[in-house]
């Protein structure tokens, strides 16, 4: 690979999962800045010393364990609880007019869904966003967390089960959508 | 709404992640029979949990600006020199004109490690082909194009104002950026497609030309009769070929597999079900003659996403009850 494909190689990784680690580090140290600032930092490490990583699949794993270690380590040195919002198109200023009808319902599925992620107990989350978010194997995910794929299978099990408790309430508003 | 035993959500978890084992999907199965119609849907339930979920972007991540952070973070990595093929004038060029360059060539994205790209320069117009799989491509207003592999765009760099106009060959599913002021236009060799903002797929294969449109609005028009054409809207499916249009129904979403990994089969035919796993995979599937006349009738519910094609053939035969040979390099299903 050419120094010029391993940059465009760079920039595609950054693109695809910059957000979702933005997210991911926000639901556990609870500060926009502070999470933008851990996965930019993430990423040049990557670029400065590990670019042999930047073509490989295990990249994302990287990437992933690195926010999850740099976010729990600022949490901790504050001292907080992970209780965290995540950040919701309402309140940020660049709230778009997307007001194309046939996509509310979804929208509105799609916020609820995202409430009940942030109303899951801590580990449950971290294993669902691991794997949901980070494209993580049960195994990487076990390894990751030091935890056994068996604990992984339960908690994204009582993931599901919590989260469907959030979906039959939009059912509820909203029924047509689900046929 | 029953209550429904631990285990079997944590099954339904694994199905969803494509790690359960035969055992695990029979139990499943089991357990969905014992009362159909409440617990499939309290399947579905899981199932749009964990789809969506797994977006890309996740749901509500456009709090964070990617875009402003990449120009951030470009700042602060040490770009190297490059040789350019295209414009070799840059290499002494001043340092900012360099990243410039590289911001440029940088929005063509490259998707998966065996694909390659190419381009040449003329006239600030610049042909893509997807080599060795599927490529994304970023254009300049915003608008995204994933070109299945084997298929060629051309367009420029950078669209000049109030002209947005590329052309394809091959397949394609296009992501366009609204912009009123300026129609985006897709030539193929037989017909033009014109839009505004919208997401639609396009298939070129010898002169016929298929377009099915996911959101907003496009028009078909023959290139030699521009008078001749239809208009699209979201959920429609039209060929065009040797100058008449044909209506297409659309079955599923499995056209889109190449795009998102995803085969979705709702009570589907298995013939059909095989039409769209040999699109997928490749020509790797068959029927054995006798099961060919009754293949419409036995039906297959099944969901797959990125999942390995031995792993699809055990739990269609799983569910249908059916059994599978090898021969020569195919996979062939017969009655037991």
């Amino acid at each position: 690979m050419t120094a010029d494909e391993l940059y465009q190689r760079f920039r595609l990784v950054f693109e695809n999962y910059y957000s979702a680690l933005c997210q991911y580090s926000l639901s556990i140290t609870g500060q926009k800045e502070v999470s933008e600032d851990i996965v930019q930092e993430v990423f040049l490490k990557v670029w400065e010393t590990k670019k042999d990583l930047i073509p490989r699949e295990e990249v994302r794993f990287y990437l992933f364990a690195s926010v999850r270690n740099n976010s729990m380590g600022y949490q901790s040195k504050l001292r907080r609880v992970s209780i965290v919002p995540f950040e919701s198109k309402e309140h940020t200023q660049t709230a778009q007019e997307d007001t194309m009808e046939y996509e509310s319902e979804q929208k509105a599925f799609r916020e609820k869904l995202v409430e009940g992620i942030q109303s899951l107990p801590p580990k449950c989350k971290d294993v669902f966003l691991l794997s949901r978010m980070g494209k993580m194997s049960y195994q990487e995910i076990a390894d990751h967390c030091g935890i056994s794929v068996k604990t992984v299978e339960n908690q994204i099990g009582k993931a599901l089960k919590l989260l469907r408790a959030f979906v039959l309430a939009v059912k509820l508003l909203f029924p047509l959508f689900f046929f | 709404m029953g209550e429904s035993e631990d285990y079997i959500i944590d099954i339904i978890g694994k199905q969803l992640n494509g790690t359960a084992t035969a055992s695990e999907l029979q139990q499943l199965e089991a357990w969905l029979n014992a009362a159909p119609s409440q617990r499939r849907e309290e399947y579905e339930a899981y199932k749009q949990i964990w789809d969506e979920s797994g977006r890309s972007p996740f749901p509500g991540t456009d709090a964070f600006d990617t875009r402003a952070a990449w120009e951030r973070i470009d700042r602060q990595m040490k770009v190297p020199k490059v040789q350019s093929s295209v414009t070799p004038a840059l290499e002494p060029a001043p340092k900012k004109q360099i990243t410039r360059w590289l911001l440029v060539a940088a929005a063509i994205l490259v998707l998966g490690v065996g694909s390659f790209w190419l381009y040449k320069s003329i006239n600030g117009d610049r042909t893509l082909t997807a080599e060795t799989d599927n490529l994304v491509v970023s254009l300049s207003d915003g608008s995204v194009v994933t070109l299945r592999k084997g298929a060629v765009l051309s367009y420029p760099v950078k669209f000049r104002q109030g002209q947005r106009s590329v052309q394809l060959n091959g397949q394609a599913f296009f992501d366009i950026q609204k912009d009123a002021r300026s129609t985006f236009s897709v030539q193929t060799a037989t017909s033009t497609i014109k839009v505004l903002g919208t997401s639609f797929f396009v298939s070129i294969a010898s002169d016929t030309v298929n377009v099915t449109v996911i959101s907003g609005k496009i028009r078909l028009e023959d290139r030699e009769n521009v008078e001749s054409y239809v208009e699209l809207s979201a959920d429609q499916s039209v060929g065009l070929a040797s100058h008449r249009f044909v209506k297409d129904s659309i079955r599923n979403t499995n056209y889109l597999a190449w795009k998102t990994g995803v085969l979705d089969f709702d009570n589907e035919p298995l013939d059909e079900v095989v039409k769209d796993l040999n699109s997928y995979y490749g020509d790797s599937v068959s029927l054995a003659p006798e099961l060919v006349p009754v293949a419409s009738t036995i039906k297959v519910t099944l969901h797959f996403n990125k999942e390995s094609l031995s792993r699809v053939l055990e739990e269609i035969k799983l569910t249908t009850g059916l059994n599978s040979k090898e021969e020569e390099n195919r996979t062939v299903f017969f009655h037991k």
